[in-house]
């Protein structure tokens, strides 16, 4: 008898931990992404759009319902309580997957942004964060037309979880975009997301953040070369030009690694050196492949792509943001609390690079 | 029992007054007046053609009567009582009692026990091995077992319960290996019981364990001979009930309800899968409904968006909330396995086609359930058969209602919550002094290297 007055008490003090109230998920609507602009009218003030998918209720049917909605306000939040008052049902983040930033907007500030995204409780930590051009409302309008569930292209694309390009940058879930803004040596860089067309975008290019801010594109060459040095094994091809005819190879397997290298009296520098083993997927006028020629192919892609790193990280360089952590890796490795930072600033800015590429065609892509 | 004359008589009139208005007495005399041998027996439960033979037709053909109390003497089934009390037991129970001059009582066994032969197994089907069942008569299932367990260490003792059905329990166990506290426990089970009648294996199951408000079985209750010698042979006592049919088996742990004996006879991976199947249809049967509520009303976000929005868009029509949706449709299975069961076999499929055809379309289409629901219900129908003992299969049948409630007032966290309990309680729970819910493999790897090092010396 007491054991069962005790289970009922103690049941009765965990309603309150119940967290949401019992609201069935009809009564729901699912926001799946949300964009956030700065107004035209006002540039003090935001505009927010959401995107919300509308259940369909015969699933054979692959016809998907969209709907769009915009307001302005002065806080994301207010915006968005605002915005409940126009639906006949509840506003969800719990599917929220992906927040576009408009690149005016992103020039300006995104802390604001990034404050209510780590704040929100029900918001996930890995949202896909992304800047929109010419604005996120008109890239939210954008339908393609293998889109099946509303706003999945765009999260399809981010993830790498559908198409695999190699010129977008690894997906920048909202916890490390937070990560990066807060960590001292690394900086933030987000895909860049264009509308096309009514009904395809593009994304090819990527955007530089020094903590607060976008400063610099990096065009689709460079956004390829900075996944290169980031990830291992990057599926794509390189062209390379040799005796007069195009090659172009397939990257099977590659491997990027850096050292920050400070020597006595001489400028310092960061010397790269990476490592693609390759097969050859196209050659000009029917060439006869033997080993020679591989070796020379070999040797020609290693300089050509030196140089085309080399071109990319100067240019990282020279827009003073590090979204590849160099500092971060120069803390790491030059411990000392009271000058590391400055010490790196001083040789931040003369730095050079250095680039060893080792590119070894293996195959010729066919059997003979 | 040496008497006078006069005693016999009066021995025969107490009889005649105990039994005097059951007009399925048979009372015979037998030679000339001075010279009088006295049968009574109950013509329902004694085999007359036993009488004819063994008892009538030797007694003319031998010339004295001390021959003919030998004759009776020597056979295997022939006693001669105490008291009389205890021969009108055995008379009632279809022994015949003989009544000689000198004033002797013989009683003897002409039992007409009527048992089916011994039939397959209906509520334990396996694929493949042995597929013969215990049946009514406790001698054929004895039979049974001592047949596939011959060792001088299986004993078989006896005893009655019931007051008015002195029902005859056999306790069988191997000496060796059963643990003696288990024994003793369970002998002072069956002297505590305390009911006229007793029927059934599963009832007996029920007076055992105690605790009446207990939710999971802790004995199990098989038909299986080959399950029962298995048992036997792990240290476990096996109660075999007559008239019953059914065995019952303990102490009981609760790996032992997600065993067929099927698994012994499968490839060691096979076997490994087919458990671990049966695991995941517990787990299966016992949460999906709990957490259909849980995630369609307080966490949708655990669900892929694809589903998600697959959810909400087939529930938009229905105008309850997702726990009465919940509840009519499993209630609805419950009434179809009821009724498919209760009917009789001819109109039986009638169940299965109107519930199945008619309630599972229908009631989508006319949109007061919602499609993803129809596809839970039969999930949670189908993986609930998987438990192979059905003791075991009707308590997960109420189990999951809790659950439900749970979701409903309390989300995933209720969820967590009645886990938790659940296998508190079943942590709690003991099997004649067992702990029910440990991993019995385990233990039995390491008896049996206890066992086989006494056995070699």
């Amino acid at each position: 008898m007491n054991r069962t007055v005790c289970c009922l008490l103690a049941l009765l003090l965990l309603l309150p931990l119940q967290g949401c109230k019992f609201k069935d998920i009809d009564l729901k609507l699912f926001v799946i992404a949300v964009g956030i602009d700065e107004s035209e009218s006002n540039p003090d003030k935001l505009n927010v759009t959401l995107k919300i998918a509308v259940p369909q209720g015969d699933p054979k049917k692959a016809e998907q319902q969209v709907q769009i909605m915009t307001q302005e306000g002065d806080t994301l939040a207010e915006t968005i309580r605002e915005m409940k008052s126009r639906t006949d049902k509840e506003l969800d983040f719990g599917h929220c997957k992906a927040i576009l930033f408009g690149e005016k907007y992103a020039r300006k500030n995104i802390l604001q942004s990034i404050d209510w995204l780590m704040r929100r409780r029900d918001l996930q930590l890995t949202i896909y964060t992304a800047v929109a051009k010419p604005s996120a409302k008109e890239v939210l309008n954008v339908q393609p037309v293998t889109e099946r569930i509303p706003a999945n292209s765009i999260l399809l694309a981010l993830s790498k979880e559908g198409t695999e390009s190699p010129f977008i940058v690894p997906p920048a879930f909202s916890y490390i975009l937070q990560r990066r803004v807060d960590e001292i040596g690394v900086d933030p860089i987000l895909a860049l997301v264009e509308k096309k067309s009514e009904n395809e975008f593009l994304i090819n290019k990527s955007y530089m953040f020094d903590k607060s801010k976008a400063i610099a594109v990096l065009e689709p060459e460079e956004t390829r070369i900075y996944n290169l040095l980031k990830t291992k094994n990057l599926k794509t091809s390189f062209n390379v030009d040799y005796e007069g005819l195009k090659y172009a190879y397939n990257i099977e397997g590659s491997r990027a690694k850096y050292k920050i290298i400070t020597p006595k009296n001489s400028t310092s520098y960061i010397e790269y050196r990476i490592k693609i083993s390759a097969e050859i997927e196209e050659s000009q006028n029917g060439v006869r492949f033997t080993a020679g020629l591989l070796d020379g192919l070999s040797e020609a892609a290693g300089e050509q792509l030196s140089e085309r790193v080399k071109r990319a990280l100067s240019k990282i360089h020279q827009s003073k943001c590090d979204p590849l952590g160099w500092g971060l890796h120069y803390y790491a490795t030059h411990w000392n609390n009271s000058t590391e930072q400055k010490d790196w600033e001083d040789l931040n800015e003369r730095l050079e690079f250095r680039v060893k590429s080792d590119v070894k065609i293996k195959f010729t892509g066919t059997i003979r | 029992m040496r008497s006078s004359k006069k005693e016999q008589d009066s021995l025969l009139k107490w009889f005649q007054e105990k039994l005097s208005k059951s007009s399925d007495v048979e009372q015979r005399s037998l030679g000339n007046s001075d010279q009088q041998v006295n049968l009574m027996y109950l013509r329902s439960v004694s085999d007359s053609k036993v009488v004819n033979q063994y008892i009538i037709r030797p007694y003319y053909e031998m010339e004295e009567e001390g021959v003919y109390e030998k004759y009776i003497a020597s056979f295997p089934g022939s006693k001669s009582s105490q008291d009389a009390k205890e021969a009108l037991e055995l008379l009632l129970n279809g022994y015949i009692a003989i009544f000689f001059n000198e004033g002797t009582l013989y009683l003897f066994d002409a039992v007409r026990a009527e048992a089916g032969p011994v039939a397959e197994a209906q509520t334990e089907v396996i694929v493949q091995g042995p597929s013969d069942s215990f049946n009514e008569s406790m001698d054929v299932n004895m039979n049974l077992i001592r047949r596939r367990y011959q060792s001088g260490d299986l004993k078989a003792e006896t005893t009655t319960v019931g007051h008015k059905s002195k029902t005859k329990i056999a306790i069988m166990y191997d000496e060796t290996r059963v643990d003696p506290q288990v024994l003793k426990e369970l002998k002072k089970c069956l002297d505590g019981i305390n009911i006229d009648i007793l029927q059934a294996a599963a009832e007996l199951d029920k007076y055992l364990s105690g605790n009446k408000y207990r939710l999971f079985p802790t004995t199990i209750v098989t038909e299986r001979p080959d399950r029962a010698v298995f048992n036997i042979s792990e240290g476990k006592i096996i109660l075999i009930v007559d008239t019953a049919g059914f065995v019952v088996i303990l102490p009981a742990v609760f790996s032992d309800f997600f065993t067929a004996m099927d698994d012994k006879l499968q490839v060691l991976p096979v076997g490994w899968f087919l458990k671990g199947i049966r695991y995941l249809g517990l787990i299966l049967t016992v949460l999906i409904p709990g957490l259909y509520v849980a995630f369609t009303s307080y966490n949708p976000e655990v669900w892929k968006v694809q589903i998600a929005l697959l959810v909400a868009g087939s529930r938009a029509t229905v105008p309850y909330p997702s726990y009465i949706e919940v509840l009519i449709m499993l209630l609805m299975m419950e009434f179809l396995t009821e009724a498919s069961l209760r009917l009789p076999k001819a109109i039986g499929p009638t169940a299965t086609t109107v519930g199945g055809l008619i309630l599972g379309t229908a009631a989508t289409e006319a949109g007061l359930v919602s499609n993803i629901m129809i596809i839970l219900v039969s999930a949670v129908a189908i993986s609930n058969f998987v438990i192979p003992m059905n003791m075991m299969g009707f308590t997960i049948r109420v189990i999951k209602y809790p659950f439900i409630f749970l979701a409903t007032i309390y989300g995933l966290l209720g969820i967590v919550l009645g886990l938790v309990s659940v296998i508190m309680y079943l942590s709690s729970l003991r099997s004649f002094g067992q702990p029910y819910f440990k991993i019995y493999a385990l233990d039995r790897i390491r008896t049996n290297k206890v066992q086989r090092e006494r056995e070699n010396g």
